[in-house]
């Protein structure tokens, strides 16, 4: 084929250079084309390369993106706290950040029973297991998919998603605190915290970096210089898909179960070590 | 010739290859197609999976995830950059430099979708794409790729049948396309025209300016 093909293009050069009839010029243009097209295909050994990223080199690459990923934290976990200690102790300011109505009908999921009755609190039935699981997927992932698109309007989008993600979740932890249903709720997100907001951070960290080569593109042009981060960062993205695709898993399949409480702590400490390990410890080699 | 909105790209075999860049209107009219069939695709999931309670709207929430971020980038990297409603219009998506599109590249300019979209209904890639020459929305720059028309399979020329009449001076190349591409639709045009065409296409090829 690279042979008939380079054989292809003499022809159409020649034909070109000897000034041959239109119609075989085209023709010959044209079969070039096509045979360009298949022998430039990028081609894959992707299962290959995901094993390979998945080994390693996501966690690599996150080091390697690290002040990104503290940056994106810092927005994060900035506005949770502020609004933790803001809304302990003057518990009316909730109404200022969540609607009425959210509040009350988070107050009902988390507190419609004693909070250290194991019996029934929010224990759901399997089918809606599998519906909130596919809610966290579609809401989740989109959300991280947003956050890494957001980066190129002047890393803005991101911002606003990682600082507004903080609020409303630092607004909402403490409420569940305030009204005494902290136990119900430590013992729902616990499991399944690390792998969200991990990924969140992730994804967040990949648009500020893509903000960031929008305004400061260095010795690039501002397109070669998007180009190139937004390549760099993919592997972040998807990464960061896969963690919250584990942690919709999680939190639909673990986080409803009413095991005791030190058993839910428990798992959302393994998680956050196994994530933990992961990041620090693979795929030392692939750094580069 | 130069009005043409064409990209010329040198393969490393040193040949050039001449792309079409496709601008805003068949572009949106292709994207209104794929809207409609994304729509007919979930309509299609939505109705089995009302009927198997909770666990069908799970299913279905997954898939409307499935669909909303991933169909174009299947239908790009699978059928050679081409989604049904490019290739209903005729146009594909290739790598700016001319090569099939890559698994990466049409994550990327898909995933942006979301900034192109911004604030409202694709300002930002509207204006993107009126402000750059080769018709590219944000997510294409930074994808680096580019929406063609795809070329038609070369045809058989259909001149008129005439007495042949060899010119007394080399015609060049443009020249004699030009003539040709004329010929070809000068069947459609009217008396006037017919006879301005011949007599412009005739006069300034001699001074090779056309």
């Amino acid at each position: 084929m690279p042979q008939r093909y380079r054989n292809l293009c003499q022809h159409l050069a020649i034909a070109r250079d000897r000034g041959y009839s239109l119609l075989l010029v085209e023709r010959l243009h044209n079969l070039v084309q096509s045979g360009h097209d298949i022998l430039y295909r990028t081609n894959s050994g992707i299962s290959g390369r995901m094993l390979n990223y998945i080994a390693g080199g996501f966690a690599a690459d996150l080091r390697a993106n690290l002040r990104w990923v503290l940056l994106s934290t810092l927005l994060i976990i900035g506005p949770w706290i502020i609004m933790m200690v803001v809304i302990r102790l003057w518990p009316d300011f909730i109404y200022v950040v969540i609607a009425p109505d959210d509040i009350h009908q988070m107050d009902d999921m988390y507190n419609g029973d004693d909070a250290f009755d194991y019996g029934a609190s929010i224990l759901r039935d399997s089918g809606s297991n599998w519906k909130m699981f596919g809610f966290y997927i579609y809401n989740n992932i989109s959300i991280a998919f947003r956050a890494f698109a957001g980066g190129l309007l002047a890393g803005l989008g991101t911002v606003y998603t990682l600082v507004f993600n903080g609020i409303h979740m630092g607004a909402i932890e403490a409420r569940l605190v305030n009204i005494g249903a902290g136990r119900n709720f430590y013992s729902f997100v616990l499991g399944h915290t690390a792998f969200e907001i991990g990924g969140i951070i992730i994804s967040g960290a990949t648009g500020l970096k893509l903000g960031w080569s929008l305004i400061m593109p260095g010795r690039l042009s501002r397109p070669d210089s998007l180009k190139t981060t937004a390549r760099s960062v993919l592997g972040l993205i998807c990464g960061s898909g896969i963690m919250l695709l584990i942690a919709a898993m999680i939190e639909a399949f673990w986080s409803p179960h009413n095991f005791p409480l030190p058993i839910k702590i428990a798992g959302g400490v393994f998680t956050l070590l196994l994530l933990l390990g992961y990041f620090i410890f693979t795929g030392r080699r692939h750094a580069a | 010739m130069m009005l043409d909105t064409v990209r010329d790209i040198t393969t490393p075999e040193l040949i050039e290859i001449r792309l079409h860049p496709a601008g805003f209107l068949p572009r949106g009219f292709a994207f209104f197609i794929d809207t409609i069939l994304r729509w007919l695709l979930m309509l299609l999931i939505a109705i089995p999976s009302m009927f198997i309670g909770d666990l069908g709207i799970g299913l279905f929430l997954i898939s409307i995830f499935l669909i909303e971020w991933f169909y174009p980038v299947f239908f790009e990297v699978v059928f050679k950059g081409k989604t049904p409603g490019k290739r209903l219009v005729g146009l594909k998506v290739l790598n700016d430099n001319g090569t099939p599109i890559s698994l990466s590249a049409s994550i990327i300019r898909n995933f942006l979708r979301f900034a192109d979209f911004f604030p409202l209904f694709y300002l930002f890639g509207l204006i993107s794409m009126l402000t750059n020459k080769e018709f590219r929305r944000l997510g294409d720059i930074v994808a680096g790729t580019i929406v063609v028309y795809t070329e038609p399979a070369a045809r058989r020329f259909s001149i008129p049948e005439a007495m042949p009449v060899p010119p007394d001076f080399p015609l060049s190349r443009d020249t004699q396309k030009t003539i040709v591409s004329f010929a070809e639709r000068s069947v459609g045009l009217t008396k006037p025209r017919q006879e301005a065409g011949t007599l412009r296409g005739i006069t300034s090829g001699g001074m090779g300016s056309l």
